[in-house]
C-alpha cells in the first residue's frame, strides 16, 4: 500500500514538473492572461502634445506629471479610469482659472525608485509641470537602486567550475533538486499567494522581504531614500509641488497590521522635508472592504473604483493649493 | 458556494468526513447532517431564499400527506393544484414577471395603447426552477399513486434540498431519490474514486474549457457586429463548447459528489455532441429534464398515442414549454420552436427512435455516413445556440444574417492567437476523450484492470489534475444554468 501510494505520488509529480515546464515554454494561454492583467503603457494626450512641442507653458495652465509603476499607471484599467485620467476630469470639473490643464501620465510599470527618479529628470524640464505626483508603491526599493558607471566587460567572463557534483551529499542532492524543481516553485509561489490573501506572509517570501527592506535589511531603502531625497530637493528647487501618494496593497486592506512599520518607516522619511505633501494611500481606505476595491485577491493593484477614490483626494489638494481655496469643490 | 470555487473545496471534506466517519453510519445522523450541510450550501447564495426554500419543501410535503389521505378524488386535486399552483406561482413572479409584463406592454403599444405594469426589482432565486421540479414531481407521483408519501420531514427535505443538485439539477424523482435517502448507506471505496474521477473531469469541462471558450464566446457575441461571418461561426462553436461542457461539467461534479455520500443521482448528459439525428441529441442533452417534461406534460397531453397531429402538437408544446423555463426571453422560446422544427421530420417519418444504442458501437472510429449524420446534427444544435446565446431575437437574427454573408469566407480573428489554438487543442483532446469513453457512465469512468491499467489511469488523472491548475480560468466564474 505505502509503496504504491508513493508510486502515484511520484507520478504526479513528475507530470507536474513536465507539464509545468511545457507550459512555460510555450504559454499555451499567454494571450488571454494578458488581455486581462494588461499593464502595458498607454500614451495619453498629453504624451503626444510634448512630443509635438504643442504643450502651452504659460502660467494659464497647470501641468501635472505623474509617475510611478503600474498602481498609478493603472494595470488591468481602461485608460479613461486610470489614476490620471480620473484625476484630470475631476481639475476640469473645479477648474475657474485655469485655460487648460494638462496631466502627463509617464508612469510605468515594473518602475522603482531609480526609474522613477529617471523619468522624473527626463521629463521635468521638457514638461515645466506645477505639480509631480509620484505614485510610490513598497516594492520601489526592489531591484537595482544603483546608476552602474563602470559596466564590466562580461564577454571573456569565465565563471570558476566549482565541484558541486562532485561528493555530493544525499542533502545536498535533494536541495539541489529542490532549487531546480519548478513542481515546488510553483507550489510554494501558489501557496505563498493564497496565504497572503489572507494576511500571511511567510517568512522570507518575495513580499516579506519587500515588507522587511524597511526596517530589518535597509540597504535599498538608505538607496531609495536618496534618490527620493534628490527628486524632492530638486522640485523645491524648481518650485514645484510634490505630492507623494504611498499606494495601498488594496487586496490586504482588511490587514493593515502587516504594513505599520514600513508605512511609518516611509511616513517618518517624508516628514523631513516637509515642503513634499505626502498621502497615506491606506488611509484613504479605512474602514473600506477591499473587494470593492481589487482586481484579483491576489494582487494588489487597485481597480477604477479605488483609482477614482485616490485621484478625487489628490485633486482636492491640488484645486485648494491652486485656486487658494475650496470653496464649490466637486468630485 | 461554487463548486469550483475554495470555499467548497473545504466544504466537501469536512461534510464527507463528518458524513462517513462521525455519524457511526447512523442513517438520521447522516440525513440531518446532509440537510444541515445543504441549508448551509444554499445559505452561501443568499441565506434570505432559505425561507422560500423551506416554505416550498413544507408545501409539498403537507400536501403529499393530504394527498395520499384525501378521501376522495375532489380532495386530492385541491391539493394537488394548490402545490401546482403555489410551487408554479412563485416561479411565475421570481422568474416570468418582468417578462410578461414588459411583453403585455409591448403588445399594447402595437395596438397604439400605453401600460405601465411597472417591474420587479427582484433576484432570481437560484435553483428555484430546480427545487419546484423536485417537488412537482414527488405531489404528481403521489396523485397517481406511484410513491407513497414521506412522513419523516427530515428525509423529505434531504430529497429536495441535497446539496449536489440543488442549484442546477439533475432534476430528480422522488421514485429514483427518496428510497435511497431510506436506505441505509454503506462506504463504497470504489464508488467514491469513481466519484471523485466524475468531479475531476467535470472540473476538468467547467474551468478548462468552458472559461476559457467563454472569454472569446463572450468577446465575439457582445460585438458581433464588428466580426466577419468567419468569426461569428467561430464564436458560435465556443458558446457551443461553453453550454456542454459548463452544464454537463456542474452535472458531473454534482453527481460524482453525491457518490461521495453513497447516493447515484440520474444521469444528465450521454455525449450529446455524438448524436445522428436530433431526437437522439435530446435522449442525450439535459436527460432529467427532458424526461421530466416527458413524463409530467408530453405524456399527459396524450403522447403520441393520438395519431401524427397530436404527436406534432405535443412535441411542439414540451419543447416551447422546455425553451420558456430555460429563461423569461423570447430567444430562449425561439430556441425551443427551431429544435421542435428539427424534430419534426423524424416524427413525420417515424425515425426519432431510430439511434437508441451506443453511438457507432463496437467501432473505434465512425464510418463516413455516420461522421456525415454527426456533422449535421452537430451543426443544426450549433445554429440553435445562436439564439440561445443571443441577447434578443433581432441580435441573433443580425448574428445568423452576417454569418451568410460573404464575409464567412474570410480567415476568423483570433484564429492565430495561441490561446485559441490551445482552446481547440483541449476541445479537441475532450471529445477525443469522449468519443473513446463513449460507453460509459462518464468520461473517466474506467473498469478494474491490470496494475499497468490502474498506473496509467493515475498518469491521465494526474495530466488532467495539473491541465487544470495550469490552464484553467480561474475566478469563481458561476455556471450557466444558474439563472434557469
Amino acid at each position: 500500500m505505502f509503496k504504491k501510494i508513493i508510486l502515484i505520488v511520484t507520478i504526479f509529480i513528475v507530470t507536474g514538473e513536465i507539464m509545468i515546464r511545457i507550459d512555460e515554454k510555450f504559454i499555451f494561454l499567454s494571450d488571454t492572461r494578458i488581455v486581462k492583467i494588461a499593464t502595458g503603457v498607454t500614451t495619453t494626450p498629453e504624451f503626444n502634445l510634448l512630443n509635438e512641442n504643442k504643450i502651452d507653458f504659460s502660467e494659464k495652465t497647470l501641468r501635472i506629471m505623474v509617475i510611478g509603476d503600474s498602481y498609478i499607471a493603472g494595470g488591468g484599467i481602461e485608460l479613461k479610469d486610470r489614476f490620471s485620467q480620473q484625476l484630470k476630469l475631476i481639475l476640469k470639473i473645479n477648474n475657474k482659472i485655469f485655460d487648460q490643464i494638462y496631466v502627463l501620465d509617464v508612469s510605468s510599470p515594473s518602475s522603482n525608485s531609480l526609474d522613477n527618479s529617471q523619468t522624473y529628470f527626463n521629463y521635468v524640464d521638457k514638461f515645466k509641470p506645477t505639480f509631480v505626483i509620484l505614485g510610490y508603491n513598497l516594492n520601489d526599493v526592489e531591484g537595482n537602486l544603483e546608476i552602474q558607471r563602470n559596466k564590466v566587460d562580461m564577454s571573456n567572463f569565465n565563471p570558476a567550475k566549482t565541484n558541486s557534483h562532485v561528493n555530493e551529499s544525499f542533502t545536498k542532492k535533494l536541495y539541489n533538486l529542490y532549487k531546480k524543481s519548478k513542481f515546488l516553485d510553483f507550489i510554494l509561489h501558489k501557496l505563498h499567494n493564497e496565504l497572503k490573501a489572507h494576511g500571511i506572509i511567510v517568512p522570507n517570501s518575495v513580499f516579506d522581504l519587500i515588507l522587511k527592506s524597511y526596517y530589518q535589511d535597509k540597504e535599498n531603502w538608505e538607496k531609495s531614500k536618496l534618490l527620493l531625497k534628490e527628486l524632492a530637493v530638486d522640485t523645491k528647487e524648481k518650485n514645484i509641488q510634490l505630492i507623494v501618494l504611498k499606494f495601498p496593497e488594496i487586496n490586504l486592506l482588511e490587514y493593515p497590521e502587516l504594513f505599520v512599520k514600513p508605512e511609518k518607516t516611509i511616513s517618518d522619511f517624508f516628514k523631513l522635508l516637509p515642503f513634499v505633501k505626502y498621502v497615506n494611500g491606506s488611509e484613504l481606505f479605512n474602514g473600506g472592504n477591499s473587494k470593492d476595491y481589487i482586481l484579483s485577491k491576489y494582487d494588489g493593484h487597485p481597480n477604477e473604483k479605488a483609482h477614482k477614490k485616490m485621484a478625487t483626494e489628490i485633486a482636492r489638494f491640488i484645486t485648494v493649493k491652486a485656486h487658494g481655496g475650496n470653496k464649490g469643490y466637486k468630485q | 458556494m461554487l463548486f469550483n470555487s475554495l470555499n467548497f473545496a473545504i466544504f466537501l471534506p469536512i461534510v464527507f468526513i463528518l458524513y462517513w466517519f462521525s455519524t457511526k453510519r447512523n442513517l438520521r445522523l447522516q440525513n440531518i447532517l446532509l440537510l444541515v450541510s445543504s441549508y448551509f450550501f444554499y445559505a452561501c447564495w443568499d441565506w434570505r431564499f432559505m425561507f422560500l426554500l423551506i416554505f416550498s419543501t413544507l408545501l409539498d410535503y403537507f400536501s403529499g400527506i393530504k394527498i395520499h389521505e384525501a378521501t376522495n378524488q375532489r380532495k386530492k386535486l385541491f391539493w394537488l393544484w394548490l402545490s401546482i399552483g403555489i410551487n408554479l406561482g412563485f416561479l411565475g413572479v421570481f422568474k416570468y414577471f418582468n417578462f410578461f409584463a414588459a411583453s403585455f406592454a409591448d403588445g399594447l403599444s402595437l395596438l397604439g395603447m400605453k401600460a405601465n405594469l411597472g417591474s420587479l426589482q427582484v433576484i432570481l432565486p437560484v435553483g428555484i426552477s430546480f427545487y419546484t421540479f423536485h417537488g412537482l414531481s414527488y405531489v404528481i407521483d403521489l396523485y397517481k399513486n406511484r410513491i407513497k408519501p414521506e412522513r419523516n420531514f427530515i428525509n423529505y427535505s434531504v430529497f429536495v434540498s441535497f446539496f449536489p443538485l440543488l442549484v442546477a439539477g439533475p432534476i430528480e424523482r422522488a421514485t429514483h431519490l427518496l428510497p435511497q435517502i431510506l436506505k441505509k448507506r454503506e462506504f463504497d471505496y470504489s464508488k467514491v474514486v469513481d466519484g471523485l474521477r466524475q468531479i475531476l473531469w467535470g472540473l476538468f469541462k467547467k474551468i478548462v474549457i468552458a472559461d476559457n471558450c467563454a472569454e472569446y464566446a463572450n468577446t465575439i457575441f457582445n460585438n458581433s457586429a464588428d466580426y466577419s461571418g468567419s468569426t461569428l461561426v467561430l464564436g458560435a462553436l465556443f458558446f457551443t463548447f461553453q453550454i456542454y461542457c459548463d452544464f454537463s461539467g456542474y452535472s458531473d461534479i454534482a453527481i460524482g459528489t453525491a457518490h461521495l455520500f453513497g447516493i447515484d443521482l440520474l444521469r444528465n448528459f450521454a455525449f450529446p455532441y455524438f448524436s445522428c439525428d436530433i431526437a437522439e441529441f435530446w435522449r442525450r442533452w439535459h436527460i432529467s429534464l427532458s424526461s421530466w417534461f416527458k413524463d409530467y406534460l408530453y405524456i399527459p397531453l396524450g403522447g403520441s398515442k393520438g395519431g401524427m397531429w397530436m404527436k406534432i402538437r405535443n412535441t411542439f408544446i414540451i419543447f416551447l414549454v422546455s425553451g420558456f423555463w430555460h429563461g423569461a426571453n423570447w430567444t430562449f422560446i425561439v430556441w425551443g420552436f427551431l429544435n421542435a422544427l428539427y424534430m419534426l421530420p423524424s416524427i413525420v417519418f417515424k425515425t426519432n427512435r431510430n439511434n437508441l444504442d451506443i453511438v457507432v458501437k463496437g467501432n473505434y472510429l465512425p464510418t463516413l455516413k455516420d461522421f456525415f449524420t454527426i456533422g449535421i446534427t452537430f451543426s443544426l444544435t450549433v445554429f440553435a445556440w445562436i439564439f440561445f446565446r443571443a441577447a434578443s431575437v433581432s441580435h441573433a437574427l443580425s448574428y445568423i444574417s452576417e454569418i451568410f454573408s460573404s464575409s464567412l469566407f474570410t480567415i476568423p480573428e483570433f484564429i492565430g492567437k495561441t490561446s485559441v489554438k490551445t482552446i481547440l487543442l483541449l476541445t479537441l483532446f475532450l471529445l477525443v476523450t469522449e468519443w473513446i469513453q463513449r460507453n460509459k457512465q462518464h468520461a473517466l469512468h474506467f473498469s478494474e484492470g491490470s496494475t499497468f491499467k490502474s498506473y496509467f489511469i493515475v498518469l491521465f488523472s494526474s495530466i488532467i489534475i495539473w491541465t487544470i491548475i495550469l490552464l484553467g480560468a480561474f475566478g469563481n466564474k458561476t455556471f450557466i444554468y444558474f439563472q434557469f
